[in-house]
């Protein structure tokens, strides 16, 4: 009995096992008699199993040539009769079995879709047992490959995945174990020299990604990027790290180290001791300087009850809590740092987000006496309403107030706070805030209002230190208000009618009746007529004096005397003034256009404070600043009449950019019309010129560049030349020879002579057409011959071209090497 | 009835469906009009493509679960598609051989040199090249394979080859292509080549040389004084009718009375003719041609080794072979193909030919037996015909032989191609001395 020689490849059949696998599951599944189709299965994959591995082993002793193998001639089959009788019988049995089933067992036997498949089952595998040449393994293998597909898509069983991946990874190994074994008989020996030598490569790749690292570190905007993600130890990035102690993000554990004194902590209580941590009225006598005391004319003297004494002392603390707010300031000359022990940092505190950014503290709506301070017939927290809480991304957060979306961008920001020294109950806030959050803070009145509408911590002293305050805001569009066609462009409250519990009229009064306000008023508004020719809307005449007022000079040492009675002309005539009296003007000059007004006080946190390492802006006590705020159609607008400071950010459409920018440039024409005809000329030369300097920074570069062979220099003159035709759109005739051409370019573009010039040219020829070589060995004369004609062809794209002039006066003869004489001179 | 008579039929049922039904059924072609469009099954990447496809119809209108499938044999595929892809993009290489003129069956080191500009190594190279030289010298019909070439590097493979067939290689672009590592699309890179490799036809080395100038013995070079029409004038005699009036000895003449003539020496350099029949070269018998093109340059060298005038002609005017020109000969021979055009004459002998002028023919058994050249060489004593046959011609020859001018050698290819042709040759030589010439060794 003799079996075909079958190769020694038993993953076909293991393949071919794993697909019968899944059609026999499949089988299973729907039949009543399991054990019926198991033994039958059973029966046929161990015939074909002991017919696999008697082959392998005959193969090991009677093992055919190779050729015999690969060419058995397609007219016969060298498998016996005997076994190809046996396989019809394996294929054939599905369909006995189930006939066997109908008539023994009384079943219903299977369906016929089934059989058929378990006939290609068994053909497969009865296939992959006898296969002895590459094309039956490969029918056997693709039979495998749709038995299987077939068998996943329709069987829902999650045993068939336990099937189908080891069939992949299998099918997998043995594709690939194909392809090797039938060119493996091939190989040859090699060997191999790096390209990059080993240290190069490791120091190369160690610095290529160093390099790429620190390019992705320091390329994020540092200004745009919005909140995203903490810095590092930080415990950002979505997601909380317990013990991170840096940054805005601190973990859970270092807040909560406030509270529970077990819990683990870098921050001791003793480290920020209350006493040392200034409040706002600290802040702002170290920064401005103590108010200038009041010259009482006494006329008697008499002792105070005890009531007048603690209003006395109300006053004073009054003023500590920052209720009144004096213009008249004394500066300071010694700056003291307030520092935590322990700390070297000065900052009061810490702000992830873009940056300008204006932090709100304390707003003031009555300005007396040279001071500000609030009403108390007014209270805004009446009008915010409540905080209500909602959930944003799974986390609490507490809704504010929601503005007009005619002035405002609809997408929020976010920033995030953490107050470091500073004690204060109010949260310091942008402007348009609209939502805040405190990590775990769920319950509406933990927040509330002051009377001059700023956001709180009630009941509490001061806002604890630490703390991480994550708010969102929106960013005002003030395009409607400077078209005059539009009706929110009216926010003059002069026109209407308010009653005397009328809270906006509190923002629209002047307390100062000097004439110079006026006045001033109708010389900017009349110069911007002028200028503009057309008619101005409220908003407009807004920036109008807030461009004026930034003219004016910025400096905190320029206060006014301590007589003063009047800052406001005082500030108008000098044109020099610290920030809060720059802001105080301003302000009273928009009131005077009945538009309401405020003075805010706060921190600005400046881009110039920005850590790009840490992610965040540090605000120091000098970032302590004095602004104002409009209100417009129920929004506080703010505005930035200090001209060292930034202006607030206002959203604008693309086509409001684009016309901004139009008028911009117009303006800077108007403004530097020589230097823009300058500017305009030089351009207009530089397109005229483009060709030449484009090609002569080509040749600059070259110069720069270092070419060490006489055959690369050759070739980048070929290219220049032809480099130089495309720039001036000249195309070489068909049909011109090399020769013919080159002799053209180079009389007309290089000061070489005849001779050098020929001398190239064959070079050219000689590289062009002689035979490849890695090298061409050029002699002296024409190593010469091409340095003198590359240079002469720099030189000329560098400082222009200048023709051969032909001259006919005693002059040096060359003689060309073919004989010809030539009257051309070289200067 | 009997169980040997039953198992006899069983057997012979078997043989005749395993050697005649189930073939013809497998390699019958049952719709040959769809070939058209499904040609592209023929290729590993076409069934890929199909099983993705009805996975994904599976997938869509019967179960989620065939997305599985349709995933895995996208991975497949891509993967197979890219790798190689990805691996030949950055190989550059050269092929060069050394030296670059030998003969068939020669051995010649074959050098190829990859350089690998990508920092990932390749594996599974193979060497597509011509039939002939793309196998090493112990496996002709297995190809040359890289096991891996290194990333960043510069690796050279070097084997011997020994080229089967005479020609200037390569006829086409050599390439180094790989499928791994699935094996189900192929990339392939092309190389660049130095220096063709030239391959000529292995000559064979003759030992005798027959000799046509009758009982004297040849010297080699130069002329002797024996008379002829080359070199130094050696003496006087009578006008022959024939004479050419230019070897009038005018002086002699009008002494005697008589025309005399000069007498001149003879090139002792004898000519022999060569001609290949191309007319006789068969597409369906490159056995024979190649013999033909081998016993042609076999014969023309032997004859320039011995400083004869050779004179060779292929369909073209006669050329004179110079042993300086030898390589430039050869290296045409190698490169020469027969042409497709009519069947050009043979050569006749020339006017100035002379009849003992030694020719001969190169051709095949099957051109000479449609009987276009015996009436032309039937009368040459001094014309020889060499008949390369393959060897089942041989035998049926032989009986024939008695038909053909004894002029006629027939040469058997095969693996005793080259014995047989010294020993047809001895057997020309000494046949030539039979019919009256000397044969010198």
């Amino acid at each position: 009995m003799t079996i075909p020689n079958a190769s020694k490849n038993w993953t076909v059949f293991l393949l071919a096992s794993l697909a019968s696998l899944s059609i026999l599951s499949l089988r299973l599944s729907g039949s009543s008699d399991r054990i019926w189709l198991s033994c039958e299965f059973a029966f046929i994959w161990f015939v074909a199993f002991f017919v696999r591995w008697v082959s392998s082993h005959q193969s090991k002793t009677n093992r055919p040539k190779e050729a015999a193998v690969q060419k058995v001639p397609a007219a016969s089959l060298g498998t016996p009769g005997w076994l190809l009788f046996l396989g019809t019988i394996a294929i054939l049995s599905p369909w006995l079995s189930s006939i066997a089933q109908v008539r023994l067992l009384g079943s219903s036997g299977e369906a016929n879709e089934l059989i058929w498949l378990a006939m290609l089952q068994y053909a497969a595998l009865w296939g992959a047992a006898v296969a002895e040449r590459d094309r039956s393994e490969w029918i056997s293998f693709l039979m495998s490959c749709f038995l299987v597909i077939f068998g996943l898509a329709t069987s829902d069983r999650p045993n068939m995945i336990q099937l189908v991946i080891p069939f992949a990874a299998v099918a997998c190994w043995w594709l690939m174990a194909k392809y090797w074994v039938s060119i493996e008989q091939g190989f040859v020996a090699s060997e191999s020299v790096p390209l990059i030598r080993m240290r190069a490569l490791v120091l190369g790749s160690i610095a290529l990604i160093a390099g790429i690292t620190l390019a992705i570190m320091t390329k994020q905007s540092i200004r745009n990027s919005a909140l995203d993600g903490f810095m590092p130890t930080s415990g950002g990035q979505k997601r909380g790290e317990s013990w991170s102690r840096q940054g805005v993000g601190d973990g859970d554990m270092l807040v909560a180290a406030k509270d529970e004194a077990y819990t683990f902590g870098p921050v001791d209580s003793d480290l920020f001791l209350d006493s040392e941590v200034p409040s706002m009225y600290d802040m702002v006598s170290e920064m401005y300087g103590e108010p200038t005391p009041r010259q009482r004319q006494y006329a008697r003297a008499i002792s105070l009850e005890n009531q007048a004494q603690e209003l006395e002392e109300e006053g004073t603390e009054s003023k500590k809590n920052s209720r009144e707010f004096s213009v008249l300031r004394q500066p300071n000359q010694k700056t003291q740092n307030h520092r935590p022990t322990g700390s070297d940092s000065r900052a009061v505190l810490y702000l992830v987000g873009r940056t300008p950014q204006w932090l709100r503290l304390e707003s003031y709506d009555r300005f007396s006496d040279n001071t500000w301070s609030h009403s108390e017939n007014i209270d805004l927290s009446r009008r915010h309403g409540e905080p209500t809480l909602e959930s944003i991304a799974g986390k609490p957060w507490m809704r504010l107030q929601s503005f007009a979306r005619d002035l405002v961008f609809p997408v929020h920001e976010r920033i995030a706070t953490k107050v470091i020294q500073f004690k204060s109950p109010r949260l310091l806030t942008p402007s348009l805030i609209t939502f805040t959050h405190i990590d775990r803070i769920d319950q509406p009145d933990f927040f509330s209002w002051t009377r001059d509408g700023q956001l709180m911590m009630p009941n509490r002293e001061h806002v604890p230190q630490l703390t991480v305050v994550h708010q969102l805001l929106q960013i005002p569009q003030l395009h409607p208000l400077r078209d005059t066609n539009n009706p929110l462009s009216n926010i003059s409250h002069l026109s209407r009618a308010h009653t005397s519990d009328d809270w906006i009229q509190r923002y629209t009064h002047v307390d100062s009746t000097s004439p110079r306000i006026r006045s001033t008023l109708d010389d900017w508004f009349r110069a911007t007529k002028q200028e503009s020719g057309q008619p101005t809307t409220d908003w407009q005449r807004i920036e109008t004096i807030v461009r004026n007022l930034r003219t004016f000079q910025h400096d905190n040492h320029s206060v006014p005397p301590a007589d003063c009675t009047d800052t406001i002309p005082y500030v108008l005539e000098k044109k020099c003034a610290p920030d809060y009296l720059i802001a105080s003007t301003a302000v009273m000059l928009i009131r005077k256009l009945g538009i309401p007004c405020r003075l805010c006080t706060g921190f600005f946190a400046s881009p110039a404070r920005y850590d790009a390492r840490a992610g965040q802006t540090e605000v120091i006590p000098e970032d302590l600043h004095t602004w104002a705020e409009v209100y417009i159609h129920g929004i506080w607008i703010p505005i930035e009449p200090t001209g060292s400071y930034p202006q607030p950010r206002e959203h604008r459409s693309w086509q409001q950019w684009a016309i901004q920018t139009a008028w911009l440039i117009r303006d800077t024409i108007r403004t530097h019309p020589i230097a823009c005809s300058l500017f305009a000329c030089g351009l207009g030369l530089a397109f005229y010129f483009r060709r030449s300097i484009v090609f002569g920074a080509t040749c600059l570069i070259l110069v720069l560049i270092p070419l060490l062979s006489e055959s690369t220099k050759l070739r980048m003159t070929l290219r220049l030349l032809r480099w130089r035709e495309w720039l001036w759109s000249q195309h070489r005739a068909p049909r011109t020879t090399l020769q013919d051409w080159l002799s053209g370019k180079l009389k007309s573009l290089t000061r070489t002579t005849n001779l050098d010039t020929a001398t190239f040219i064959r070079s050219a020829q000689r590289m062009a057409y002689g035979p490849k070589k890695n090298t061409l060995l050029w002699t002296d004369h024409e190593t010469q011959s091409i340095r003198s004609v590359y240079r002469s062809l720099l030189c000329s794209g560098i400082f222009g071209c200048r023709r051969l002039r032909p001259t006919q006066s005693s002059q040096t003869v060359v003689t060309t090497p073919q004989g010809k004489d030539s009257n051309f001179v070289f200067e | 009835m009997p169980v040997h008579i039953l198992r006899s039929r069983f057997d012979a049922v078997m043989s005749l469906i395993k050697t005649n039904w189930f073939p013809r059924a497998l390699h019958h072609d049952f719709c040959p009009w769809a070939n058209a469009y499904v040609y592209w099954l023929k290729r590993p990447i076409g069934w890929v493509i199909l099983a993705f496809a009805s996975s994904l119809l599976l997938g869509i209108y019967v179960s989620p679960q065939a997305f599985t499938a349709s995933g895995a044999i996208a991975a497949v595929g891509i993967i197979g598609s890219l790798w190689p892809w990805l691996s030949t993009l950055g190989l550059k290489g050269q092929l060069a051989w050394s030296p670059s003129r030998c003969e068939q069956f020669d051995t010649i080191e074959t050098t190829l040199t990859v350089t690998n500009r990508w920092p990932w190594p390749v594996w599974g190279m193979v060497l597509e090249s011509d039939e002939g030289i793309s196998g090493s010298s112990n496996s002709r019909n297995v190809r040359i394979s890289l096991s891996r070439i290194p990333g960043l590097s510069k690796s050279q493979f070097r084997w011997n080859c020994s080229p089967a067939y005479r020609g200037i290689y390569p006829k086409t672009t050599p390439r180094l292509s790989t499928a791994f590592p699935f094996g189900i699309w192929s990339c392939n890179q092309p190389l660049k080549v130095t220096e063709p490799l030239v391959v000529w036809p292995r000559m064979t080395k003759l030992v005798d040389v027959p000799s046509n100038t009758g009982n004297q013995v040849l010297g080699i070079g130069g002329t002797t004084d024996r008379a002829g029409d080359d070199g130094e004038w050696i003496g006087v005699r009578a006008y022959r009718p024939g004479d050419s009036l230019r070897q009038v000895h005018w002086a002699q003449t009008a002494r005697r009375d008589n025309l005399v003539v000069f007498e001149r020496q003879s090139r002792s350099q004898q000519t022999v003719r060569i001609q290949l029949d191309s007319a006789a070269f068969a597409e369906d018998a490159p056995s024979v041609n190649d013999a033909m093109v081998r016993t042609f340059a076999s014969v023309a060298n032997h004859f320039l080794s011995h400083a004869w005038n050779t004179m060779v002609a292929i369909d073209a005017p006669w050329a004179s072979l110079h042993p300086s020109k030898r390589t430039t000969w050869l290296d045409h021979l190698a490169g020469w193909e027969p042409t497709q055009l009519p069947e050009p004459p043979l050569s006749s002998a020339s006017p100035t030919q002379k009849s003992n002028t030694l020719s001969i023919l190169v051709t095949s058994a099957k051109r000479w037996d449609q009987q276009h050249h015996q009436s032309i060489y039937r009368t040459s004593p001094s014309t020889y015909v060499l008949l390369v046959d393959d060897t089942h011609a041989v035998d049926s020859a032989r009986s024939d032989w008695s038909c053909k001018p004894s002029n006629t050698w027939s040469i058997p290819t095969g693996e005793t191609f080259e014995d047989s042709l010294r020993t047809v040759w001895r057997e020309i030589c000494q046949t030539s001395l039979a019919q009256g010439v000397s044969c010198a060794s």
